[in-house]
Protein backbone atom coordinates (compact mmCIF):
# COMPACT_ATOMS: atom_id res chain seq x y z
CA UNK A 1 0.00 0.00 0.00
CA UNK A 2 2.70 2.65 0.86
CA UNK A 3 4.94 1.30 -2.70
CA UNK A 4 1.10 2.54 -4.42
CA UNK A 5 1.19 5.39 -2.34
CA UNK A 6 4.16 6.53 -3.51
CA UNK A 7 3.81 5.42 -7.00
CA UNK A 8 0.63 7.42 -7.03
CA UNK A 9 1.61 10.60 -6.01
CA UNK A 10 4.55 10.27 -8.94
CA UNK A 11 1.91 9.57 -11.32
CA UNK A 12 -0.28 12.64 -9.94
CA UNK A 13 3.02 14.92 -10.31
CA UNK A 14 3.25 14.00 -13.80
CA UNK A 15 -0.09 14.80 -14.59
CA UNK A 16 -0.77 17.63 -13.03
CA UNK A 17 2.61 19.17 -14.31
CA UNK A 18 1.72 18.23 -17.99
CA UNK A 19 0.07 20.90 -19.96
CA UNK A 20 -2.66 18.32 -21.11
CA UNK A 21 -4.46 18.10 -17.91
CA UNK A 22 -5.66 21.67 -17.93
CA UNK A 23 -6.23 21.60 -21.49
CA UNK A 24 -8.54 18.54 -21.15
CA UNK A 25 -10.23 20.16 -18.44
CA UNK A 26 -10.33 23.45 -20.09
CA UNK A 27 -11.76 21.81 -23.44
CA UNK A 28 -14.60 19.95 -21.43
CA UNK A 29 -15.76 23.22 -19.75
CA UNK A 30 -16.02 24.56 -23.42
CA UNK A 31 -18.06 21.56 -24.74
CA UNK A 32 -19.98 21.78 -21.77
CA UNK A 33 -20.84 25.42 -22.09
CA UNK A 34 -21.74 24.74 -25.89
CA UNK A 35 -24.19 21.86 -25.00
CA UNK A 36 -25.89 24.66 -22.56
CA UNK A 37 -25.57 27.05 -25.24
CA UNK A 38 -27.44 24.47 -27.58
CA UNK A 39 -30.68 24.28 -25.08
CA UNK A 40 -30.57 28.39 -25.19
CA UNK A 41 -30.92 27.79 -28.46
CA UNK A 42 -33.86 25.13 -28.30
CA UNK A 43 -35.30 27.26 -26.08
CA UNK A 44 -35.24 30.25 -28.33
CA UNK A 45 -35.76 28.64 -31.47
CA UNK A 46 -36.18 32.22 -33.48
CA UNK A 47 -32.32 32.82 -33.06
CA UNK A 48 -31.62 28.98 -34.40
CA UNK A 49 -34.14 29.80 -37.35
CA UNK A 50 -31.41 32.34 -38.64
CA UNK A 51 -28.71 29.60 -39.60
CA UNK A 52 -30.03 26.40 -41.21
CA UNK A 53 -27.09 24.40 -39.52
CA UNK A 54 -28.26 25.24 -35.62
CA UNK A 55 -31.41 24.74 -36.30
CA UNK A 56 -30.27 21.16 -37.84
CA UNK A 57 -28.76 20.85 -34.59
CA UNK A 58 -31.00 21.83 -32.26
CA UNK A 59 -34.06 20.15 -33.97
CA UNK A 60 -32.70 16.29 -32.35
CA UNK A 61 -32.78 18.18 -28.70
CA UNK A 62 -36.24 16.57 -28.63
CA UNK A 63 -37.31 19.26 -26.24
CA UNK A 64 -36.31 22.13 -24.59
CA UNK A 65 -36.36 21.70 -21.22
CA UNK A 66 -34.13 19.61 -18.72
CA UNK A 67 -34.93 16.46 -19.46
CA UNK A 68 -33.97 17.46 -23.27
CA UNK A 69 -30.05 18.16 -22.34
CA UNK A 70 -30.08 15.38 -19.74
CA UNK A 71 -30.47 13.10 -22.77
CA UNK A 72 -27.82 15.12 -24.77
CA UNK A 73 -25.63 14.44 -22.05
CA UNK A 74 -25.80 11.09 -22.05
CA UNK A 75 -24.83 10.74 -26.00
CA UNK A 76 -22.25 13.11 -24.89
CA UNK A 77 -20.51 11.10 -22.69
CA UNK A 78 -20.85 8.08 -24.65
CA UNK A 79 -19.04 9.16 -27.23
CA UNK A 80 -17.06 12.29 -26.26
CA UNK A 81 -16.40 10.47 -22.82
CA UNK A 82 -14.50 7.35 -24.68
CA UNK A 83 -12.50 9.93 -26.78
CA UNK A 84 -11.38 11.97 -23.99
CA UNK A 85 -10.42 9.10 -21.51
CA UNK A 86 -8.72 7.48 -24.61
CA UNK A 87 -6.57 10.35 -25.23
CA UNK A 88 -5.44 10.78 -22.06
CA UNK A 89 -4.50 7.28 -21.52
CA UNK A 90 -3.03 7.43 -24.96
CA UNK A 91 -0.89 9.97 -22.94
CA UNK A 92 0.13 8.59 -19.50
CA UNK A 93 1.45 5.69 -20.97
CA UNK A 94 2.62 6.81 -24.52
CA UNK A 95 4.63 9.34 -23.38
CA UNK A 96 6.90 7.19 -20.93
CA UNK A 97 7.78 5.68 -24.08
CA UNK A 98 8.36 8.86 -26.92
CA UNK A 99 9.78 10.63 -23.85
CA UNK A 100 12.39 7.72 -23.32
CA UNK A 101 11.70 8.00 -19.43
CA UNK A 102 10.23 4.16 -19.29
CA UNK A 103 14.15 2.73 -18.78
CA UNK A 104 14.18 4.68 -15.81
CA UNK A 105 11.32 3.40 -13.81
CA UNK A 106 11.55 -0.48 -14.93
CA UNK A 107 14.36 -1.47 -12.40
CA UNK A 108 13.74 0.06 -9.37
CA UNK A 109 11.89 -1.43 -5.97
CA UNK A 110 8.60 -1.05 -7.50
CA UNK A 111 7.21 -3.62 -9.14
CA UNK A 112 5.95 -2.97 -12.55
CA UNK A 113 2.28 -3.65 -12.32
CA UNK A 114 1.75 -1.23 -9.39
CA UNK A 115 3.27 1.18 -11.84
CA UNK A 116 0.51 0.78 -14.39
CA UNK A 117 -2.35 0.27 -11.55
CA UNK A 118 -1.42 3.37 -10.21
CA UNK A 119 -1.18 5.18 -14.28
CA UNK A 120 -4.84 3.24 -14.72
CA UNK A 121 -5.82 4.62 -11.35
CA UNK A 122 -5.23 8.18 -11.63
CA UNK A 123 -6.86 7.53 -15.26
CA UNK A 124 -9.51 6.41 -14.07
CA UNK A 125 -9.96 9.63 -11.84
CA UNK A 126 -8.83 11.90 -14.63
CA UNK A 127 -11.93 10.40 -16.97
CA UNK A 128 -14.64 10.89 -14.16
CA UNK A 129 -13.30 14.43 -13.25
CA UNK A 130 -13.67 15.17 -16.72
CA UNK A 131 -17.15 13.95 -17.32
CA UNK A 132 -18.12 15.36 -13.99
CA UNK A 133 -16.49 19.10 -15.36
CA UNK A 134 -18.45 18.67 -18.68
CA UNK A 135 -21.91 18.19 -16.46
CA UNK A 136 -21.16 21.34 -14.71
CA UNK A 137 -20.17 23.14 -16.97
CA UNK A 138 -23.49 22.28 -19.04
CA UNK A 139 -25.66 22.39 -16.00
CA UNK A 140 -24.35 25.81 -14.95
CA UNK A 141 -24.60 27.31 -18.88
CA UNK A 142 -28.34 25.37 -18.42
CA UNK A 143 -29.26 27.58 -15.24
CA UNK A 144 -27.72 30.56 -16.47
CA UNK A 145 -29.53 30.21 -19.82
CA UNK A 146 -32.87 30.00 -17.91
CA UNK A 147 -33.67 25.96 -19.04
CA UNK A 148 -37.44 25.56 -16.95
CA UNK A 149 -38.91 23.62 -14.29
CA UNK A 150 -35.78 21.70 -12.75
CA UNK A 151 -36.77 18.65 -10.84
CA UNK A 152 -34.68 16.46 -8.06
CA UNK A 153 -36.76 13.65 -9.42
CA UNK A 154 -35.83 13.72 -12.83
CA UNK A 155 -32.19 14.87 -12.21
CA UNK A 156 -30.84 11.75 -9.99
CA UNK A 157 -31.86 9.15 -11.78
CA UNK A 158 -30.25 10.67 -14.64
CA UNK A 159 -27.09 12.00 -12.21
CA UNK A 160 -26.90 7.90 -11.52
CA UNK A 161 -27.21 6.61 -15.21
CA UNK A 162 -24.37 9.62 -16.02
CA UNK A 163 -21.94 8.59 -13.42
CA UNK A 164 -22.61 4.54 -14.10
CA UNK A 165 -21.92 5.75 -18.06
CA UNK A 166 -18.75 7.43 -17.08
CA UNK A 167 -17.89 4.77 -15.16
CA UNK A 168 -18.57 2.26 -17.81
CA UNK A 169 -16.93 4.28 -20.35
CA UNK A 170 -13.66 5.09 -18.12
CA UNK A 171 -12.70 1.36 -17.45
CA UNK A 172 -12.37 0.94 -20.92
CA UNK A 173 -9.24 2.27 -20.90
CA UNK A 174 -7.41 -0.80 -20.12
CA UNK A 175 -7.07 -2.22 -23.91
CA UNK A 176 -5.94 1.65 -24.69
CA UNK A 177 -3.04 1.15 -22.11
CA UNK A 178 -2.49 -1.94 -23.76
CA UNK A 179 -2.13 -0.86 -27.10
CA UNK A 180 -0.09 2.29 -26.25
CA UNK A 181 2.20 0.21 -24.70
CA UNK A 182 2.91 -2.42 -27.32
CA UNK A 183 2.85 0.06 -29.81
CA UNK A 184 5.58 2.35 -28.08
CA UNK A 185 4.26 5.95 -28.12
CA UNK A 186 0.51 8.06 -28.82
CA UNK A 187 -0.17 7.20 -32.45
CA UNK A 188 -1.26 3.72 -32.51
CA UNK A 189 -3.68 4.40 -29.30
CA UNK A 190 -5.25 7.48 -30.62
CA UNK A 191 -6.04 5.80 -34.29
CA UNK A 192 -7.32 2.49 -31.80
CA UNK A 193 -9.96 4.63 -29.71
CA UNK A 194 -10.77 6.79 -33.15
CA UNK A 195 -11.60 3.24 -35.16
CA UNK A 196 -13.39 2.08 -32.17
CA UNK A 197 -15.44 5.03 -32.50
CA UNK A 198 -16.06 4.19 -35.79
CA UNK A 199 -16.65 1.00 -35.59
CA UNK A 200 -19.33 1.33 -32.47
CA UNK A 201 -21.33 4.02 -34.93
CA UNK A 202 -21.17 1.52 -37.68
CA UNK A 203 -22.44 -1.13 -35.61
CA UNK A 204 -25.11 0.62 -34.07
CA UNK A 205 -26.51 1.84 -37.78
CA UNK A 206 -25.33 -1.17 -39.83
CA UNK A 207 -25.56 -4.45 -38.24
CA UNK A 208 -27.20 -3.68 -34.06
CA UNK A 209 -27.53 -6.81 -33.12
CA UNK A 210 -23.62 -6.98 -33.19
CA UNK A 211 -23.21 -3.99 -30.94
CA UNK A 212 -24.05 -6.64 -28.24
CA UNK A 213 -21.02 -8.58 -28.30
CA UNK A 214 -19.04 -5.43 -28.94
CA UNK A 215 -17.98 -4.11 -24.88
CA UNK A 216 -17.37 -0.33 -26.31
CA UNK A 217 -21.01 -0.21 -27.01
CA UNK A 218 -21.97 -1.66 -23.36
CA UNK A 219 -22.17 1.58 -22.24
CA UNK A 220 -24.74 3.16 -24.40
CA UNK A 221 -26.39 0.00 -24.72
CA UNK A 222 -26.29 0.24 -20.92
CA UNK A 223 -28.15 3.63 -20.84
CA UNK A 224 -30.80 2.89 -23.03
CA UNK A 225 -30.05 5.63 -25.11
CA UNK A 226 -30.97 4.27 -28.39
CA UNK A 227 -34.67 3.85 -27.14
CA UNK A 228 -36.65 1.06 -25.96
CA UNK A 229 -36.99 -0.59 -29.53
CA UNK A 230 -33.46 -1.69 -28.69
CA UNK A 231 -33.34 -4.58 -25.95
CA UNK A 232 -31.27 -4.08 -22.89
CA UNK A 233 -28.09 -5.92 -22.73
CA UNK A 234 -27.84 -9.65 -21.20
CA UNK A 235 -25.42 -10.91 -19.27
CA UNK A 236 -23.13 -11.82 -22.61
CA UNK A 237 -22.44 -8.12 -23.05
CA UNK A 238 -21.57 -7.69 -19.78
CA UNK A 239 -19.84 -10.32 -19.50
CA UNK A 240 -17.50 -9.32 -22.58
CA UNK A 241 -17.27 -6.24 -21.48
CA UNK A 242 -15.51 -7.35 -17.87
CA UNK A 243 -13.28 -9.30 -20.15
CA UNK A 244 -12.24 -6.84 -22.38
CA UNK A 245 -11.52 -4.56 -19.11
CA UNK A 246 -9.73 -7.38 -17.76
CA UNK A 247 -8.03 -8.79 -20.68
CA UNK A 248 -6.69 -5.29 -21.11
CA UNK A 249 -5.60 -4.51 -17.62
CA UNK A 250 -3.76 -7.72 -16.96
CA UNK A 251 -2.20 -7.52 -20.87
CA UNK A 252 -0.86 -4.11 -19.73
CA UNK A 253 0.91 -5.63 -17.06
CA UNK A 254 2.08 -8.34 -18.37
CA UNK A 255 3.83 -6.28 -21.01
CA UNK A 256 5.14 -4.10 -18.66
CA UNK A 257 6.40 -7.45 -16.73
CA UNK A 258 7.60 -9.61 -19.93
CA UNK A 259 8.12 -7.64 -23.08
CA UNK A 260 11.77 -7.12 -24.18
CA UNK A 261 12.34 -3.13 -23.26
CA UNK A 262 14.82 -2.04 -25.98
CA UNK B 1 30.84 -16.48 -6.94
CA UNK B 2 30.25 -14.80 -3.62
CA UNK B 3 32.48 -11.80 -4.06
CA UNK B 4 31.51 -11.47 -7.88
CA UNK B 5 28.69 -8.62 -8.13
CA UNK B 6 27.97 -9.24 -11.84
CA UNK B 7 28.31 -12.33 -13.49
CA UNK B 8 26.92 -13.86 -16.38
CA UNK B 9 26.88 -17.16 -18.26
CA UNK B 10 26.30 -17.39 -22.04
CA UNK B 11 24.44 -14.53 -22.23
CA UNK B 12 23.20 -13.99 -25.26
CA UNK B 13 20.24 -11.66 -27.52
CA UNK B 14 19.29 -12.38 -31.00
CA UNK B 15 17.02 -10.00 -32.31
CA UNK B 16 15.53 -12.83 -35.68
CA UNK B 17 18.59 -12.82 -37.55
CA UNK B 18 20.67 -9.91 -35.73
CA UNK B 19 23.08 -11.31 -32.66
CA UNK B 20 22.67 -8.56 -30.65
CA UNK B 21 24.98 -10.04 -28.10
CA UNK B 22 26.78 -13.56 -28.04
CA UNK B 23 27.50 -15.23 -25.03
CA UNK B 24 29.16 -12.80 -23.29
CA UNK B 25 30.84 -13.75 -19.96
CA UNK B 26 31.08 -11.30 -17.72
CA UNK B 27 32.53 -11.79 -14.04
CA UNK B 28 33.16 -8.00 -11.77
CA UNK B 29 34.17 -8.35 -8.12
CA UNK B 30 33.35 -6.06 -5.82
CA UNK B 31 34.86 -2.64 -5.81
CA UNK B 32 35.71 -2.95 -9.68
CA UNK B 33 35.46 -0.49 -12.05
CA UNK B 34 34.91 -2.31 -15.04
CA UNK B 35 35.14 -0.55 -18.94
CA UNK B 36 32.57 -2.39 -21.17
CA UNK B 37 34.25 -1.26 -24.47
CA UNK B 38 32.54 -1.57 -27.95
CA UNK B 39 31.77 0.40 -30.72
CA UNK B 40 28.46 1.84 -31.46
CA UNK B 41 25.89 -1.07 -32.26
CA UNK B 42 28.32 -3.43 -30.71
CA UNK B 43 25.77 -5.17 -28.03
CA UNK B 44 26.89 -3.01 -24.89
CA UNK B 45 23.53 -1.68 -24.15
CA UNK B 46 21.81 -4.88 -24.97
CA UNK B 47 24.02 -6.65 -22.18
CA UNK B 48 23.51 -3.84 -19.73
CA UNK B 49 19.31 -3.56 -20.47
CA UNK B 50 19.91 -7.32 -19.73
CA UNK B 51 21.74 -6.98 -16.56
CA UNK B 52 19.23 -4.53 -15.50
CA UNK B 53 16.31 -7.11 -16.14
CA UNK B 54 14.92 -5.01 -18.74
CA UNK B 55 15.71 -7.40 -21.43
CA UNK B 56 15.05 -11.51 -21.49
CA UNK B 57 17.98 -13.39 -23.15
CA UNK B 58 17.55 -15.65 -25.31
CA UNK B 59 20.23 -17.69 -23.67
CA UNK B 60 21.99 -17.46 -20.56
CA UNK B 61 21.76 -15.79 -17.41
CA UNK B 62 22.93 -12.80 -15.31
CA UNK B 63 23.57 -12.75 -11.84
CA UNK B 64 23.49 -9.50 -9.52
CA UNK B 65 25.18 -10.10 -6.07
CA UNK B 66 24.68 -13.69 -6.24
CA UNK B 67 20.45 -13.29 -7.10
CA UNK B 68 19.22 -13.58 -10.98
CA UNK B 69 18.79 -10.11 -12.78
CA UNK B 70 15.27 -10.49 -12.89
CA UNK B 71 12.47 -7.58 -12.49
CA UNK B 72 10.47 -9.34 -10.22
CA UNK B 73 13.55 -9.49 -7.67
CA UNK B 74 12.76 -6.03 -5.76
CA UNK B 75 15.28 -6.50 -3.60
CA UNK B 76 18.11 -6.54 -5.95
CA UNK B 77 17.62 -3.12 -7.51
CA UNK B 78 17.99 -0.97 -4.05
CA UNK B 79 21.44 -2.09 -4.41
CA UNK B 80 21.57 -1.00 -8.15
CA UNK B 81 21.43 2.50 -9.83
CA UNK B 82 22.28 2.64 -13.46
CA UNK B 83 22.02 4.92 -16.02
CA UNK B 84 21.41 3.37 -19.81
CA UNK B 85 21.92 5.24 -22.84
CA UNK B 86 20.69 8.76 -23.34
CA UNK B 87 19.54 10.56 -19.84
CA UNK B 88 15.96 11.62 -20.97
CA UNK B 89 13.66 12.70 -17.93
CA UNK B 90 9.91 14.05 -17.60
CA UNK B 91 10.84 17.33 -19.71
CA UNK B 92 7.98 19.17 -18.33
CA UNK B 93 9.16 18.71 -14.76
CA UNK B 94 12.11 20.62 -12.99
CA UNK B 95 15.13 19.07 -11.89
CA UNK B 96 14.09 18.73 -8.01
CA UNK B 97 11.04 17.44 -9.29
CA UNK B 98 12.55 14.82 -11.49
CA UNK B 99 15.22 13.60 -8.64
CA UNK B 100 12.15 13.61 -6.32
CA UNK B 101 10.25 11.12 -8.76
CA UNK B 102 13.35 8.61 -8.20
CA UNK B 103 13.31 9.51 -3.92
CA UNK B 104 9.69 8.41 -3.94
CA UNK B 105 10.06 5.46 -6.01
CA UNK B 106 12.67 4.12 -4.52
CA UNK B 107 11.02 4.81 -0.71
CA UNK B 108 14.23 7.06 0.82
CA UNK B 109 13.37 8.53 3.57
CA UNK B 110 14.28 12.36 4.05
CA UNK B 111 15.04 14.90 1.35
CA UNK B 112 18.87 16.02 2.21
CA UNK B 113 19.95 13.99 -0.42
CA UNK B 114 18.49 15.74 -2.92
CA UNK B 115 20.21 18.79 -2.23
CA UNK B 116 23.13 17.04 -1.57
CA UNK B 117 23.10 15.04 -4.84
CA UNK B 118 22.45 17.97 -6.54
CA UNK B 119 25.26 19.77 -5.32
CA UNK B 120 27.84 16.77 -5.62
CA UNK B 121 26.92 17.02 -9.46
CA UNK B 122 26.88 20.80 -9.71
CA UNK B 123 23.15 20.51 -10.28
CA UNK B 124 22.41 23.14 -7.42
CA UNK B 125 21.58 26.40 -9.85
CA UNK B 126 19.45 24.08 -12.10
CA UNK B 127 17.24 22.69 -9.23
CA UNK B 128 14.18 24.61 -10.63
CA UNK B 129 15.02 24.31 -14.04
CA UNK B 130 12.64 21.90 -16.46
CA UNK B 131 14.56 19.64 -17.53
CA UNK B 132 13.49 20.27 -21.43
CA UNK B 133 15.58 23.33 -20.90
CA UNK B 134 18.69 21.39 -19.74
CA UNK B 135 22.20 21.21 -22.01
CA UNK B 136 23.05 17.51 -22.81
CA UNK B 137 25.68 17.93 -19.87
CA UNK B 138 23.59 18.27 -17.63
CA UNK B 139 20.77 16.39 -18.60
CA UNK B 140 23.62 13.62 -18.09
CA UNK B 141 24.77 14.91 -14.50
CA UNK B 142 20.70 14.13 -13.48
CA UNK B 143 21.14 10.98 -15.20
CA UNK B 144 24.37 10.58 -12.93
CA UNK B 145 22.28 11.94 -9.92
CA UNK B 146 19.03 9.80 -10.93
CA UNK B 147 21.44 6.59 -10.23
CA UNK B 148 22.95 7.89 -7.79
CA UNK B 149 20.50 9.09 -5.30
CA UNK B 150 20.08 6.10 -2.92
CA UNK B 151 23.94 5.27 -2.65
CA UNK B 152 23.86 1.93 -4.76
CA UNK B 153 26.39 -0.74 -4.16
CA UNK B 154 26.13 -1.50 -7.81
CA UNK B 155 26.50 1.14 -10.56
CA UNK B 156 25.93 0.35 -14.19
CA UNK B 157 26.55 3.43 -16.56
CA UNK B 158 25.82 3.19 -20.03
CA UNK B 159 28.57 6.33 -21.85
CA UNK B 160 28.34 8.53 -19.14
CA UNK B 161 30.50 11.07 -20.27
CA UNK B 162 28.60 11.69 -23.34
CA UNK B 163 27.49 15.45 -23.99
CA UNK B 164 29.89 15.94 -20.70
CA UNK B 165 32.69 18.96 -21.32
CA UNK B 166 35.96 18.23 -20.05
CA UNK B 167 35.56 19.61 -17.02
CA UNK B 168 32.34 17.68 -16.28
CA UNK B 169 34.31 14.67 -17.54
CA UNK B 170 37.10 14.88 -14.77
CA UNK B 171 34.22 15.82 -12.09
CA UNK B 172 32.55 12.70 -13.22
CA UNK B 173 35.29 10.52 -13.12
CA UNK B 174 37.03 11.68 -9.76
CA UNK B 175 33.19 10.79 -8.29
CA UNK B 176 33.25 7.33 -9.99
CA UNK B 177 36.81 6.82 -9.04
CA UNK B 178 35.75 8.16 -5.19
CA UNK B 179 33.20 6.12 -4.63
CA UNK B 180 34.85 3.02 -5.84
CA UNK B 181 38.04 3.80 -3.86
CA UNK B 182 36.19 5.22 -0.60
CA UNK B 183 32.74 3.41 -0.53
CA UNK B 184 33.35 -0.23 -2.22
CA UNK B 185 31.15 1.05 -4.90
CA UNK B 186 31.48 -1.61 -7.90
CA UNK B 187 30.69 0.23 -11.28
CA UNK B 188 30.25 -1.10 -14.52
CA UNK B 189 30.68 1.67 -17.30
CA UNK B 190 30.40 1.31 -20.64
CA UNK B 191 31.95 3.47 -23.43
CA UNK B 192 33.59 3.72 -26.98
CA UNK B 193 36.63 6.07 -26.45
CA UNK B 194 39.15 3.83 -24.79
CA UNK B 195 41.69 6.36 -23.60
CA UNK B 196 38.55 7.59 -21.18
CA UNK B 197 37.61 4.24 -19.87
CA UNK B 198 40.81 3.63 -19.51
CA UNK B 199 41.92 6.65 -17.50
CA UNK B 200 38.78 5.04 -15.00
CA UNK B 201 38.60 1.45 -15.23
CA UNK B 202 41.01 -1.04 -13.82
CA UNK B 203 39.75 -4.23 -16.25
CA UNK B 204 38.12 -3.38 -19.49
CA UNK B 205 36.28 -5.69 -21.79
CA UNK B 206 35.93 -5.29 -25.40
CA UNK B 207 32.41 -6.21 -27.45
CA UNK B 208 31.96 -6.30 -30.88
CA UNK B 209 29.55 -7.51 -32.69
CA UNK B 210 27.78 -8.66 -30.11
CA UNK B 211 30.87 -10.58 -28.85
CA UNK B 212 33.30 -10.60 -26.37
CA UNK B 213 36.87 -9.89 -28.28
CA UNK B 214 38.81 -9.12 -25.35
CA UNK B 215 39.20 -8.74 -21.93
CA UNK B 216 42.57 -7.71 -19.63
CA UNK B 217 43.72 -5.56 -16.96
CA UNK B 218 43.92 -1.86 -18.19
CA UNK B 219 48.16 -2.08 -17.49
CA UNK B 220 48.08 -5.21 -19.77
CA UNK B 221 45.90 -3.76 -22.03
CA UNK B 222 48.62 -0.59 -22.31
CA UNK B 223 51.38 -3.38 -22.69
CA UNK B 224 49.66 -5.17 -25.41
CA UNK B 225 49.90 -1.92 -27.41
CA UNK B 226 51.88 -1.42 -30.62
CA UNK B 227 55.98 -0.06 -29.42
CA UNK B 228 58.98 0.17 -31.22
CA UNK B 229 61.90 2.03 -31.42
CA UNK B 230 61.85 3.84 -34.86
CA UNK B 231 65.99 4.41 -35.75
CA UNK B 232 66.98 6.32 -39.34
CA UNK B 233 70.87 6.20 -40.22
CA UNK B 234 72.83 7.37 -42.79
CA UNK B 235 73.63 3.19 -43.93
CA UNK B 236 70.53 2.10 -42.59
CA UNK B 237 71.26 -1.70 -44.16
CA UNK B 238 74.64 -1.57 -42.49
CA UNK B 239 73.37 -0.49 -39.21
CA UNK B 240 70.82 -3.44 -39.80
CA UNK B 241 73.59 -5.77 -40.20
CA UNK B 242 75.76 -4.39 -36.98
CA UNK B 243 72.31 -4.25 -34.67
CA UNK B 244 71.57 -8.01 -35.76
CA UNK B 245 75.73 -8.93 -34.40
CA UNK B 246 74.32 -6.98 -31.38
CA UNK B 247 71.76 -9.20 -30.81
CA UNK B 248 68.60 -7.09 -31.46
CA UNK B 249 66.30 -8.11 -34.53
CA UNK B 250 65.83 -4.57 -36.80
CA UNK B 251 63.27 -4.68 -39.81
CA UNK B 252 62.78 -2.61 -42.20
CA UNK B 253 60.00 -0.48 -42.23
CA UNK B 254 58.58 0.85 -45.88
CA UNK B 255 60.20 3.86 -45.56
CA UNK B 256 63.82 2.17 -45.07
CA UNK B 257 64.07 3.34 -42.05
CA UNK B 258 64.58 0.39 -38.74
CA UNK B 259 62.08 -0.62 -36.72
CA UNK B 260 63.37 -2.57 -33.24
CA UNK B 261 60.85 -4.13 -31.03
CA UNK B 262 62.81 -5.87 -28.48
CA UNK B 263 62.04 -4.28 -24.88
CA UNK B 264 65.54 -3.92 -24.50
CA UNK B 265 65.69 -1.33 -27.13
CA UNK B 266 62.58 0.51 -26.53
CA UNK B 267 63.41 1.60 -22.80
CA UNK B 268 66.68 2.42 -23.52
CA UNK B 269 67.00 4.25 -26.56
CA UNK B 270 70.41 5.91 -25.72
CA UNK B 271 72.16 3.03 -25.91
CA UNK B 272 71.16 1.99 -29.13
CA UNK B 273 72.08 5.62 -30.33
CA UNK B 274 75.48 5.04 -28.75
CA UNK B 275 75.78 1.88 -29.98
CA UNK B 276 75.53 3.44 -34.00
CA UNK B 277 78.24 6.21 -33.08
CA UNK B 278 80.34 4.28 -31.95
CA UNK B 279 80.25 2.21 -35.12
CA UNK B 280 80.76 5.61 -37.63
CA UNK B 281 76.73 4.51 -37.88
CA UNK B 282 75.12 8.10 -35.97
CA UNK B 283 71.41 8.11 -36.03
CA UNK B 284 69.40 11.02 -37.75
CA UNK B 285 66.05 10.12 -36.12
CA UNK B 286 65.60 7.96 -33.35
CA UNK B 287 62.18 7.39 -31.44
CA UNK B 288 59.97 5.46 -29.41
CA UNK B 289 56.71 4.86 -31.57
CA UNK B 290 53.97 4.07 -29.34
CA UNK B 291 50.43 3.24 -30.10
CA UNK B 292 47.81 5.48 -29.20
CA UNK B 293 44.67 3.91 -27.24
CA UNK B 294 42.13 4.59 -29.69
CA UNK B 295 44.37 3.30 -32.66
CA UNK B 296 44.89 0.06 -30.66
CA UNK B 297 41.37 -0.67 -30.18
CA UNK B 298 40.85 -0.22 -33.84
CA UNK B 299 43.36 -2.35 -34.33
CA UNK B 300 41.52 -5.18 -32.34
CA UNK B 301 38.26 -4.78 -34.20
CA UNK B 302 39.52 -4.95 -37.26
CA UNK B 303 42.30 -7.61 -36.58
CA UNK B 304 38.86 -9.49 -35.44
CA UNK B 305 36.55 -8.64 -38.60
CA UNK B 306 39.40 -10.77 -40.37
CA UNK B 307 39.25 -13.48 -38.32
CA UNK B 308 35.52 -13.60 -38.33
Amino acid sequence: MKKLSAVLWVEWLKVRKSKIFMISIYFFIFIGVMMGLLMYLAIHPEIASRSSTIRMKTSFLGGSDWKALYDLMIQLILTIGVIGSGVVTAWVFGREFSDRAIKDILALPVRRSTIVASKLIILLAWSIVLSVTVLVAAMLTGLATGIPDWTAAEFFPFLKLYLVCTLLNSLLITPVAFVASAGRGFMLPISFVILIMILSQLLFIGLPGLSFWFPWALPALHSRVAGIAIPSPGFFSYFIYSLTVLAGLFGTMAWWRFADHK
Amino acid sequence: MMNDVILTEDLTKHYGEVHAAEAVQLQIRQGEIYGFLGLNGAGKTTTIRMLLGMIRPTRGMAWLFGKKADPGNMELWNRVGHMVEMPYSYPELTVLENLEIFRRLRFLKGTNMLSEMMDQLHLGPYRNIKTKNLSLGNAQRLGIAKALIHHPELLILDEPANGLDPSGIVQVRELLQDLAGTHGVTIFISSHILGEISRLASRIGIIHEGNMIRESDVDQLKNSRYRALHVNTTDNRKAAEFLSKQGYVPAHLPDGSLEIKDETAISRPEKISALLAASQLPPIKIMVEEEDLEHYFFRIIHNNNGQS
